[in-house]
């Protein structure tokens, strides 16, 4: 009896709480406004990097040519946070533009498998296609990223 | 607490098990009390839908391993008590020893779970929410059944203490750190800060700031962090940053579950590791490499400690 009442008493549960939630978190959604602010995200993740940031079409991610070296910075919108890592050659697994202009890429990392990027126009997006591509081959020591403590 | 009539001589009155279900079900009411509250801005409570959502789907496959795997425990303990080295009746002050002493287990357990990568990938699910907030706590361990640290839980039964009274405390121990999951209080009264976990203390262990980083292994008294020198008090001036220290992009239940070990999966297939270098993938501290590049707290608070003072010249 204890069961059923403590099932009983979960799915209520669990239906309030989407009902809350569904309520409360439509109202809230971060964006990034421009470059700088981009920059200033992945800093708190990376205090020490420099480089150039562009911001998606959606402004829910941006990408950072870092300086200097091969590696990309990726922002990304995790529900009202925001995350970042530094992709390496090898971290891209596979990268795929579909019809509406958007890119995505399969990463590496099983804790940040994909991401989908939406270019403001057709050249921003053909440049950045090339830049993930070139991040799907392994560097010569045949290593992956930093992905400890992922 | 008295011995009753079970058929198994000296065991806990089984109301007391059921106290703690009921208490248990009455916490959970405490999520949704939570949001109303945090909606209407009446405490301090930020919750993802997604990353609730999350929440839920760990809460139940950890359930179902809990459910289905704890056998396991039960056989070592079990065997434990039947080879126990005193006869310690189940009182109520046995209950209290016990008690402390699961607690001092649980700190152990706790700080291997932090300090040990293998033991890490089974936690580090607890720790991967962005958000700390009551729903925190449904996000638990898959695994730990399987890691190996489930063998802590029997020294206390072969000790003579009944494997009842052990889950009794552990049960209890449980059910205190789920109201510390919280952002709703800021500090309770000095007293109780020093002696007990509190929510400012636990907010610093889910912290992946690098001055709050490995600390606060507390689940009850906090006097065991403050014996073996692993306290860090919560600052005003440093908010706390919830989560990893390189986050999860992913609200899949399974994908949060396993992570760690599919990562140390990918460093064992690394090329040209002495055997040295691969047990430190395993058992080194999270973030330890081969060859230097990864983030440990140890490179994070020295890179950190840069930042603020400049770096020390020889």
């Amino acid at each position: 009896m204890e069961l059923v009442i403590s099932i009983a008493t979960n799915v209520i549960l669990g239906l309030i709480l989407l009902a809350l939630l569904r309520w409360k978190t439509t109202r809230d959604e971060v964006r990034i406004a421009s470059a700088e602010e981009a920059l200033t995200l992945f800093r708190k993740h990376f205090p020490d990097v420099s480089g150039i940031a562009t911001v998606c079409a959606d402004q829910r991610a941006a990408v950072i040519e870092l300086r200097p070296g091969p590696e990309v910075g990726l922002l990304q919108r995790q529900g009202r946070r925001w995350n970042a890592q530094i992709l390496r050659p090898g971290d891209c697994k596979r990268v795929r533009r579909t019809a509406d202009g958007t890119l995505t890429l399969d990463l590496a990392n099983f804790g940040w498998p994909r991401a989908e990027l939406r270019f403001a126009d057709a050249s921003t997006l053909e440049k950045w296609l090339n830049r993930f591509q070139s991040l799907t081959v392994r560097d010569a020591s045949g290593q992956y990223g930093d992905s400890q403590r992922a | 607490m008295h011995p009753v009539n079970t058929g198994i001589p000296n065991v806990p009155d089984p109301i007391y098990f059921q106290a703690v279900t009921y208490v248990q079900v009455f916490l959970l009411l405490l999520i949704p009390l939570e949001i109303l509250l945090a909606s209407a801005s009446v405490i301090r409570a930020e919750y993802d839908l997604r990353d609730t959502i999350a929440n839920v789907g760990v809460s139940i496959g950890s359930i179902f391993f809990w459910g289905t795997l704890s056998w396991i425990l039960f056989q070592y303990v079990m065997l434990a008590y039947d080879h126990r080295l005193l006869n310690i009746p189940v009182t109520w002050w046995s209950f209290m020893i016990a008690f402390v002493l699961e607690d001092l287990r649980y700190y152990l357990w706790h700080r291997i779970g932090h300090r040990s990568r293998w033991f890490w990938a089974s936690h580090v699910v607890h720790h991967s929410s962005q958000h700390f907030n009551l729903s925190t706590n449904l996000r638990q361990s898959w695994t730990s059944q399987f890691s190996g640290l489930i063998l802590m839980s029997v020294p206390l039964s072969w000790l003579g203490f009944h494997p009842a009274l052990v889950g009794l405390a552990f049960s209890v121990n449980l059910l205190y750190q789920f109201w510390i999951h919280t952002e709703a209080i800021g500090r309770m009264p000095r007293w109780f800060e020093w002696l007990l976990n509190t929510p400012s203390h636990h907010r610093v262990h889910h912290a992946s700031n690098p001055r709050y980083l490995d600390a606060n292994y507390a689940g009850v008294f906090m006097i065991w962090d403050r014996l073996f020198g692993t306290f860090v008090a919560e600052r005003d001036e440093e908010p706390v940053r919830y989560g990893l220290v390189h986050n999860l992009a992913t609200f899949n239940p399974i994908r949060i579950a396993l992570h760690e070990y599919v990562a140390i999966a990918r460093d064992q297939l690394k090329g040209r590791l002495s055997l040295r270098q691969r047990i430190g993938y395993f058992f080194g501290p999270p973030g330890w490499s081969h060859d230097g590049s990864g983030s440990t707290t140890q490179s994070l608070r020295a890179a950190e400690s840069a930042r603020v003072h400049g770096p020390l010249i020889a």
